[in-house]
C-alpha cells in the first residue's frame, strides 16, 4: 500500500528528526535552511536557555546554541563523549561551509559557559582539532578554522551520502520494514563502527 | 603544582557505633576538574564531606584535601583558608540581612571578588534589605552559594548545592560552576539531579552504603556502558555471557538484555555465534547507570 503524500511527508519528518537524535551521528541542524539564513542570529544565551527548559520538560536535557552562523547542539544522554559531538559538529560545519577559512571560533570559556558544559570538554575538543590541523589556536586570541581544499569538496561528498541513506531508507520502507525497525538497524550499526568494522 | 589530585583518600572509614556510614572509601578526585559525588540519601556522601573538611574524624583510613592531612588540626586550618564548602542545610545568621551577611563574610577574605558577587546578586536577583530567615529556601541556597563563589576558593566542595533551587537557579548554578572551573577552581559535589551532573561534570562517583561503586569519567560512561538486548531462535544459556564487564543478564524465554560497564562488542560477538536473530545496542544514561548500580547491590 502507498501511503497517501502527507503521511509519507510526515514520515520523513519524523526520520530527519530521528536522525537528529542520533546526535553526532548525523549532525542535528540543517546547513541548507543555514545557508538560505533561515534563522536569523539571536542572542546565544536565550537560544540554549529555551531549549534547556524544554528538555527538563521532556526529561532529555540537551543545549543549542548558535555562534555567529553554526548552532552546537550537544546531547549528553547519547552513547558519546561530549567532546567528541563537539568535535564532529565543528568538523561538520567546516566541511558543509557554515564555518568558512579563517573564522574564529569562542575562547574556551565562552563556548563552555554557554554549552554550560565543563570547560576541559571544550578544551579537549579544541586540542584535537588543532592536532588533525582543522583549528588553529593562538595564545589570547582564540580557535581559527583552517579550512584546505579538500575539506571543502566533502559538502558535496556529505550531499551525496544523505541522498544514498535516503534512497535506502525508502527501500527497506518498500520491503515493508517499520521506521522503528529501520532506526534499530541503523542505530545498532553506528554505535561500534570502529571495533566491529575493523575485526571483519 | 605535582600533586595531581586535589582530595585523596585512603581507606576512609566512619562508624557511628555498629553502624558504617562510609566503609573503607579510596577516592581521588582531580585538580582542575569538576566532579560529581552521587549517591542515595543515606549513602554516606555528606559523612564524607564533613570528614574531608575535618569537622568529624574518621574512624579509620587516612586522606588529604589540598595536600593537607584531613585528620591533622593545624594542617586543617590552612585546608578551610583555601577550600569553599556549602553545607547541606545552608547555615546562616536569620537575624542579618542580606546585605549584612555578605559584608560580614566577605570581611574573612582579602581577595573577596566583588565582580562575581556583584554578578550573583543581579542574576540571583537576592533582595539586600531581606533578613535571612525571611528567605525562601531557594534564595538561602542562593545566598549560600553566593558566600562560596565569591571567596576566590582552589577547591569547592558543595553538598547538594541545586536543592531548592528552580530550573533557572539550576542553569544559572551549573554557569557559575563552569565559570569557576575555567578559572582554575575544582570544584567536588554532591548531587541528586542527575541530569544536571550529566552536562558539567567531567568524572563522576557513585557512593553507595559508604563504598565507592563507580569512579569514572563521564567519557568512559558514556562510550562504554551499554544495554544489548538479543532475541535467539531458543533460550539462550546465561553462562556464555558472564564475561568481564557484564554487570547484568535478564532473560525472558528467548529474549535476553545484558547491562555491561565495557566489553559490549565481545558480547555482540557471542550472540552473532549463537546465531542470534535480533541485536539492539542502546547507550545507557547516567540514570540508568546510577539505578542499575544501585539495584546490583
Amino acid at each position: 500500500m502507498v501511503p497517501s503524500p502527507e503521511k509519507r511527508a510526515s514520515r520523513r519528518c519524523l526520520i530527519s528528526r530521528r536522525q537528529a537524535d542520533f546526535a553526532g551521528v548525523i549532525p542535528p541542524w540543517k546547513p541548507d535552511s543555514l545557508r538560505l539564513g533561515a534563522h536569523p542570529p539571536k542572542p546565544h544565551i536565550r537560544a540554549g536557555y529555551n531549549v534547556f527548559l524544554t528538555g527538563v520538560l521532556l526529561r532529555c536535557t540537551f543545549t543549542v546554541i548558535q555562534l555567529g552562523d553554526m548552532f552546537f547542539k550537544l546531547t549528553p544522554t547519547t552513547g558519546q563523549p561530549l567532546y567528541l559531538q563537539l568535535m564532529q559538529q565543528i568538523r561538520h560545519g567546516a566541511e558543509t561551509g557554515a564555518l568558512h577559512d579563517g573564522d574564529q571560533l569562542p575562547g574556551i570559556r565562552t563556548l563552555a559557559e554557554e554549552l554550560v558544559v565543563s570547560p576541559n570538554t571544550v578544551a579537549k575538543a579544541y586540542s584535537e582539532l588543532e592536532h588533525e590541523g582543522l583549528l588553529e589556536l593562538r595564545q589570547g586570541s582564540g580557535a581559527f578554522v583552517c579550512v584546505k581544499r579538500r575539506t571543502r569538496s566533502l559538502a558535496d561528498q556529505v550531499q551525496v551520502a544523505r541522498h544514498r541513506i535516503r534512497d535506502l531508507i525508502e527501500r527497506l520502507r518498500e520491503d515493508g520494514l517499520l521506521d522503528e525497525e529501520i532506526r534499530r538497524a541503523f542505530e545498532a550499526e553506528l554505535l561500534y563502527p570502529a571495533e566491529i568494522v575493523r575485526r571483519r | 603544582m605535582t600533586n595531581e589530585a586535589v582530595i585523596l583518600t585512603q581507606a576512609l572509614t566512619k562508624s557511628y557505633g555498629h553502624a558504617e556510614a562510609v566503609r573503607g572509601l579510596s577516592l581521588s578526585v582531580g585538580r582542575n576538574r569538576i566532579t560529581a559525588f552521587l549517591g542515595r540519601n543515606g549513602a554516606g556522601k555528606s559523612t564524607t564531606i564533613k570528614m574531608l573538611l575535618g569537622m568529624i574524624r574518621p574512624t579509620a583510613g587516612s586522606g588529604t584535601v589540598l595536600g593537607k592531612q584531613i585528620a591533622n588540626t593545624g594542617e586543617n586550618r590552612e585546608v578551610r583558608q583555601r577550600v569553599a564548602y556549602v553545607a547541606e542545610d545552608k547555615p546562616l545568621y536569620g537575624y542579618m540581612t542580606v546585605e549584612q551577611t555578605i559584608r560580614f563574610f566577605s570581611s574573612f577574605y582579602p581577595d573577596w571578588r566583588r565582580d562575581v558577587e556583584r554578578k550573583l546578586l543581579h542574576d540571583y536577583e537576592l533582595p539586600l534589605q531581606r533578613k535571612v530567615k525571611m528567605l525562601s529556601k531557594g534564595m538561602r541556597t542562593k545566598l549560600a552559594l553566593l558566600l562560596a563563589f565569591a571567596r576566590r576558593p582552589d577547591l569547592l566542595i558543595l553538598d547538594e548545592p541545586s536543592e531548592g533551587l528552580d530550573p533557572v537557579g539550576i542553569e544559572y548554578l551549573l554557569q557559575v560552576l563552569v565559570a569557576l572551573s575555567a578559572d582554575g577552581v575544582s570544584i567536588f559535589f554532591s548531587s541528586h539531579q542527575i541530569a544536571e551532573v550529566e552536562r558539567v561534570a567531567d568524572h563522576v562517583c557513585i557512593l553507595e552504603k559508604g563504598r565507592l561503586l563507580v569512579d569514572a569519567s563521564l567519557d568512559q560512561l558514556r562510550q562504554f556502558y551499554r544495554r544489548i538486548d538479543l532475541v535467539f531462535p531458543f533460550s539462550p544459556p546465561e553462562g556464555e555471557f558472564r564475561i568481564s564487564g557484564v554487570e547484568r543478564i535478564q532473560t525472558s524465554g528467548h529474549q535476553m538484555s545484558v547491562f555491561a560497564s565495557r566489553n559490549a562488542e565481545a558480547v555482540i560477538e557471542r550472540a552473532r555465534d549463537l546465531n542470534v536473530v535480533s541485536i539492539e545496542i542502546a547507550p545507557v544514561g547516567l540514570r540508568d547507570i546510577f539505578l542499575e548500580t544501585v539495584k546490583e547491590n
